[in-house]
């Protein structure tokens, strides 16, 4: 399966959906993660949710509980992933906190995913000084550990950020938590422009707030080479329960449309 | 590898900075303003007139000759935070934090709270600094305690009721995170405990260490010598941090965490994080924590509500480990039961929190002689609690 930074390298901007393991329930999460895959998605997002998400706005918080309520776990979301990476070529980010993670034991977990084919790992709660916790594990099992920027980040620490990121550096759009927003800030436009202009050769992908494909079009005329899209698709599928996998699949479409 | 800037804020491999990127800046920035300001003779001189003359500072310690007596072991201190305005030890931080953010220019002041305690001291701090105050709060917690909701209201505090996850504290400190994320640079977050991101564990800690001082040269004239034994409840863990911190190079002097034990032993039926908790992060900072086999966060109880906490100042977890401090749990009961003692016996009816220090100092009293000296630290006066005692022994007893 290709690496994350041939991806990148190999397309213009790529649309990275975002799904809660286990919203609305495990069976439908994997289901619908395999209609995104279909759709010709190359990078995925999957959360494993954690009980008290401080990054996440309402949507994601609510889509959390759900998934918590139905059964989720770490274990059950990695398998899941498993599956999935063995029938498709499209890589998959795990998306969750540092506590899930640190109890099922650090080395342990990586060697989990680098068992289920997993990519990378984001966790909005380890900043660049804690993330040596991580980043040697996840080197030793060739996991890319994809630190996060944001625009309160100056650009002395968007320099180290943007180095030692691996795979991509995930560009949080604007200050606050994740969720839609109707329109995109300046903050986004200016993340981009300055990580572009301190790393011109490395990946950055954007999220927090992109709604629709308008705002992911704009984004990557701006230059992120990745958008990535989540609380607009948990809506999605929230308002389309019974048929969601179509509403998901036309979503996804719309976006890689304009990409 | 190693980083140009420090990864500091441990104690040991405790504590740390597990916050998203868009607070990094600011953290950084309070850690550089506070370290500058504490030693600041001009902050520190308005911060004293205010601990005097607004909150109530000195507190006297005093001898509970007979509660001491009744118990026949060793004499017993209480270090009398419960006479601060307000009613609790929770005002000493929020004067200092609120003048804090004062000097660095914020208008607009956000806080959580549990049971009401520190979000009525932020109310008042504000007040009293012409700041303007939000209060998180849990609506589980908001409809237990609706008389510090009103409290915080009269106060000039704006209230906002938190309706996600358990709706209790550790949601509301959720809450005003991503309130901070939101609004970073012109809001200041006023926690209120020893627990968080670095540095408000060091902060809540050095604001909270007057109680110490005092009681240790207080102690010290009535006995001409240091206790053998401090004693505090221990939830966050603010109260306890601020008297054990100054006798912490006193080795002889032994300091006693007294935890939540609730109802029993299964987890959600107790609070005792350092005792029952399995190490991991929660609200930026390495810790114990109650949380399931997958790491989520469990559910707490306490009759206490300043306790009902899931996790611990990160001091704590580091004095566990090292064995300075040891930790000890007491029950629903045993606390109730230290609350009508106190109250019988020597005419002050304690915070239920403090009366898990005092149940815990109670006990061992009567293993030690007559010329130990053991000091409690009387965090809270206890009128907030009479309807959940009254509710808990139906009918008084005599």
């Amino acid at each position: 399966m290709a690496g994350l930074d041939e991806r990148f390298r190999r397309n213009s901007t790529l649309f990275i959906p975002y799904l809660t393991g286990g919203f609305p329930s495990l069976e439908k999460s994997e289901r619908i993660l395999r209609a995104m895959a279909d759709e010709g998605v190359e990078i995925m997002e999957v959360g494993i949710p954690f009980s008290d998400p401080i990054a996440d706005g309402i949507t994601i918080q609510e889509a959390t509980t759900i998934a918590l309520s139905s059964g989720a776990t770490p274990r059950k979301i990695l398998d899941m992933v498993g599956r999935i990476t063995s029938s498709y070529d499209t890589s998959i980010v795990l998306m969750t906190y540092l506590n899930p993670i640190y109890r099922f034991g650090v080395e342990r977990f990586l060697e989990k995913m680098r068992e289920k084919n997993v990519s990378g790992i984001i966790i909005p709660d380890l900043p660049l000084e804690e993330a040596q916790l991580i980043k040697h594990p996840a080197q030793k099992h060739g996991i890319s550990l994809i630190l996060l920027a944001s625009p309160t980040t100056n650009d002395r620490r968007l320099t180290r950020i943007l180095r030692e990121s691996m795979g991509f550096t995930y560009l949080v759009s604007l200050k606050g938590t994740t969720g839609e927003r109707d329109a995109i800030p300046d903050s986004a436009y200016q993340i981009i422009r300055r990580a572009k202009r301190l790393a011109p050769n490395k990946p950055v992908a954007i999220g927090f707030g992109i709604s629709n494909p308008q705002h992911a079009r704009k984004l990557a005329q701006e230059g992120a080479d990745g958008v990535v899209v989540g609380s607009k698709i948990i809506s999605t599928i929230k308002s389309n329960i019974n048929d969601a996998e179509a509403n998901v699949r036309k979503l996804i479409r719309s976006f890689l449309d304009v990409l | 590898m190693r980083y140009n800037l420090p990864v500091d804020g441990r104690f040991g491999r405790f504590g740390g900075r597990f916050v998203p990127e868009t607070l990094m800046e600011a953290l950084m920035e309070l850690e550089e303003n506070y370290l500058r300001l504490r030693d600041d003779p001009g902050f520190v001189e308005e911060l004293e007139r205010l601990l005097e003359t607004y909150a109530g500072r000195p507190t006297p310690t005093y001898y509970a000759e007979n509660l001491s007596k009744r118990i026949g072991g060793a004499k017993i201190y209480l270090k009398r935070e419960d006479l601060l305005h307000g009613g609790a030890h929770k005002i000493n931080n929020t004067l200092g934090q609120g003048l804090l953010a004062k000097r660095l220019g914020k208008k607009r002041v956000i806080a959580e709270t549990g049971a009401g305690q520190h979000g009525v001291a932020t109310a008042m701090a504000c007040a009293a600094l012409g700041l303007k105050a939000e209060i998180y709060m849990g609506e589980e917690d908001m409809e237990r305690q609706r008389i510090n909701v009103l409290r915080m209201r009269l106060l000039g505090a704006e209230v906002h009721p938190v309706r996600s996850g358990s709706r209790t504290l550790k949601d509301a400190i959720n809450e005003a995170l991503r309130d901070w994320v939101s609004n970073v640079e012109d809001t200041y977050y006023l926690l209120g405990s020893t627990v968080g991101p670095h540095p408000y564990p060091i902060i809540v800690r050095d604001f909270q260490s007057v109680i110490g001082r005092e009681a240790k040269e207080q102690v010290m004239r009535e006995e001409g010598r240091l206790p053998d034994y401090v004693i505090a409840c221990v939830g966050g863990g603010s109260n306890a941090m601020g008297i054990f911190y100054p006798f912490i190079d006193d080795g002889d002097v032994r300091l006693v965490g007294v935890e939540a034990g609730g109802e029993g032993d299964t987890l959600g039926k107790h609070s005792a994080s350092l005792l029952r908790g399995v190490e991991g992060v929660l609200h930026g900072s390495l810790t114990y924590i109650l949380q399931d086999e997958d790491g989520q966060i469990a559910p707490t109880h306490s009759i206490a509500a300043g306790l009902d906490y899931p996790a611990v100042g990160p001091e704590h977890s580091y004095l566990k480990e090292t064995g300075r401090a040891e930790y000890v749990s007491v029950s629903d009961e045993e606390a109730l039961q230290a609350y009508l003692l106190l109250s019988k016996t020597e005419g002050i009816i304690p915070a239920l929190e403090s009366a898990h220090a005092l149940a815990y100092a109670v006990k061992l009293a009567g293993r030690l002689r007559r010329d130990d000296v053991i000091l409690v630290n009387l965090s809270g006066r206890g009128d907030k609690d009479l309807e959940t005692v009254l509710r808990r022994i139906g009918e008084w007893r005599d």
